[in-house]
């Protein structure tokens, strides 16, 4: 017998959400995946979509599996698979709805003009460019890159939604935190009050898993 | 038998966050389990105080909307192994957090820690009824000034109204030479104004500022007279009874020095 | 400097911080306003003025503290200072 509400197919103006019981084996799960899949095969026909699967903690291996009968059974081609725990993680002050928006836009760009006290917080799913100071407690969350026409001195996060590719730049480098996709870098304790020391212009970016900061020259841009 | 201990005062900038990075170190020194949360939300400055500001990554109201778990917010201090910060959110403010939350999450906390001490905001509205709302005891701050004394008043009589009995009171920033000049209030006289029970005297000292402009507590510095005053309110707060700081024979001695040095009036 | 307020015999700013305090306390304690006591003085303008002649203009009502008789505490007290004019007599009523 057959429960018609282990797996569910849910439509999303960006791809295709596919909801799983966490209460049943994962074998059984396979098996009424294949049926619906079977069943909706004229639907899915072409199509070119991404999927979300929600509701069950899935390993590597399972979704490579449920991707395969999906891929199998029905014509569809598969653009991108994002689950809902590793889009979350990357940033807690955006909205969840923000993130169900698999693709990443990183082309578009925000920019502010003035400074960003302590307290203010500016959000973009593009990148951002501020005409001015980030002060200490300041918050800039980015999905793309962030650069600072000014002295950066508070909290930054670029490539906030999982892009591990952004960097950010500032004439001045004296973050109290500086993020990447998923890495959290801090300035170190003894330099609380030593602000005047880097005044000339820095970018950071990530490379294997560190974050690097180095002054902005024609080799290192080349590289990016 | 762990213990939820408010820091407040009413009128800001008495000392509020300064008494509390100092007991709570205080009592991490002593080697018990402490954390320090900082109630003060859209304003907090606890974490400079602690000198921990660039480790936050998660805050106060991460936890109580359940972004994160209690343990992802709680900030390990760089000193105490004992010792830990949960911040306050800075992009919120205090209608954000109500006082069942509060209370919940300070029993949560107790689970954890020996001591949970809460840096009130000042005021009396939504953000001092959240802060106060889990405590087991009160500390009131205030300095000899009329109007911080007035504050004070304010204060204990609405701790009194909220079940939180009998708080102590910690007078702050106190002056002798003025004090002797007949500039300043004395303790007794504050003592007698608002009677409640003194939990400390702690002298105006530069060394206070010092160690926040390094984020490191006065209590921890060994020459600092406040640092001194912090130890012994710490005691008290453990139930030991310590006699009150000697002011008037330190700053006789301060003055020697100053004087041997050709630095004094 | 100190020789100087020793003559001028003025009050030391700390005893005229604790006075000031001492009252303030009274009127915030027991959250009278200056409405209230005003409606007071009315009111005790009235009923006296059924009985005597009273300065109105002189008529002085305050809130204070007296040492309190049970405990060693003090406890706030209404002051009135009424000056009369003319007592009526109660035959010519």
């Amino acid at each position: 017998m057959i429960n018609d509400n282990s797996v569910i197919f849910k439509g999303s103006k960006d791809g295709l959400i596919i909801l799983l019981s966490p209460d049943i084996d994962f074998n059984n799960l396979k098996t009424i995946l294949e049926k619906k899949v079977e069943d909706a095969k004229d639907f899915f026909k072409d199509a070119k979509t991404s999927i979300m699967f929600k509701g069950r903690d899935l390993t590597e291996e399972e979704e490579y599996q449920l991707l395969q009968i999906i891929t199998d059974k029905a014509q569809l081609n598969v653009s991108y698979i994002y689950d809902e725990k590793s889009s979350m993680e990357p940033s807690k002050s955006m909205p969840a709805d923000k993130f169900n928006d698999g693709r990443i836009q990183i082309d578009q760009t925000k920019y502010y003009k003035g400074t960003i006290r302590s307290g203010q917080c500016l959000e973009f799913d593009g990148s951002i460019v501020v005409i001015g100071d980030v002060n200490p407690g300041g918050e800039i969350y980015a999905g793309g890159n962030i650069i600072i026409l000014g002295s950066l001195k508070g909290i930054v996060h670029a490539g906030c939604k999982g892009y591990d590719k952004a960097f950010v730049a500032a004439l001045a480098m004296n973050p109290m935190q500086l993020r990447i996709c998923n890495i959290i870098t801090r300035s170190p304790d003894n330099q609380a009050y030593n602000t005047h020391s880097k005044t000339f212009p820095q970018i950071a970016y990530l490379y294997e898993g560190n974050v690097y900061i180095e002054p902005i020259d024609y080799k290192l841009l080349d590289n990016l | 038998m762990s213990q939820v201990i408010v820091v407040t005062s009413g009128k800001g900038g008495v000392g509020k966050t300064t008494t509390t990075a100092n007991i709570g170190t205080g009592l991490a020194l002593k080697g018990y389990k402490v954390v320090l949360l900082d109630a003060d939300i859209g304003l907090r400055n606890l974490d400079v105080v602690m000198g921990l500001e660039n480790r936050i990554v998660y805050d106060l109201i991460d936890v109580l909307e359940g972004h994160c778990r209690v343990k992802q917010a709680l900030i390990k201090d760089k000193r105490y192994s004992g010792l830990f910060l949960l911040p306050a959110a800075q992009t919120r403010d205090k209608n954000a957090v109500n006082p069942e939350q509060m209370q919940k999450l300070c029993d949560q906390l107790r689970e954890e820690f020996d001591y949970i001490i809460i840096d009130c905001p000042a005021g009396i509205e939504q953000g001092f009824k959240n802060a106060i709302a889990g405590a087991d005891r009160a500390i009131v701050v205030t300095t000899p000034e009329v109007s911080a004394v007035r504050d004070a008043d304010r204060i204990i009589g609405l701790l009194e109204a909220s079940e939180l009995r009998n708080p102590t009171l910690i007078l702050n920033r106190i002056r002798m030479n003025m004090v002797k000049r007949g500039d300043m209030m004395a303790m007794e006289d504050v003592v007698e104004i608002l009677a409640v029970d003194l939990l400390g005297v702690v002298p105006d000292d530069e060394n206070i500022v010092i160690s926040t402009n390094r984020g490191e507590p006065a209590v921890t510095n060994p020459d600092s007279l406040a640092g001194h005053a912090f130890r012994n309110v710490v005691e008290r707060i453990l139930g030991n009874d310590v006699p009150l700081l000697d002011l008037d024979i330190s700053e006789g001695f301060m003055g020697k020095i100053k004087k041997i040095f050709g630095i004094g009036n | 400097m100190d020789l100087f307020s020793f003559f001028s015999r003025k009050q030391s700013s700390r005893d005229v911080a604790k006075d000031r305090l001492k009252l303030l306390l009274i009127h915030d304690r027991i959250n009278c306003s200056p409405d209230l006591l005003e409606m007071m003085k009315t009111d005790i303008i009235r009923v006296i003025s059924n009985y005597m002649d009273i300065d109105e203009d002189e008529l002085d009502i305050q809130i204070g503290q007296t040492k309190s008789e049970g405990s060693n505490g003090s406890v706030p007290v209404l002051y009135a200072n009424i000056p009369i004019k003319n007592v009526r007599n109660a035959g010519n009523q």
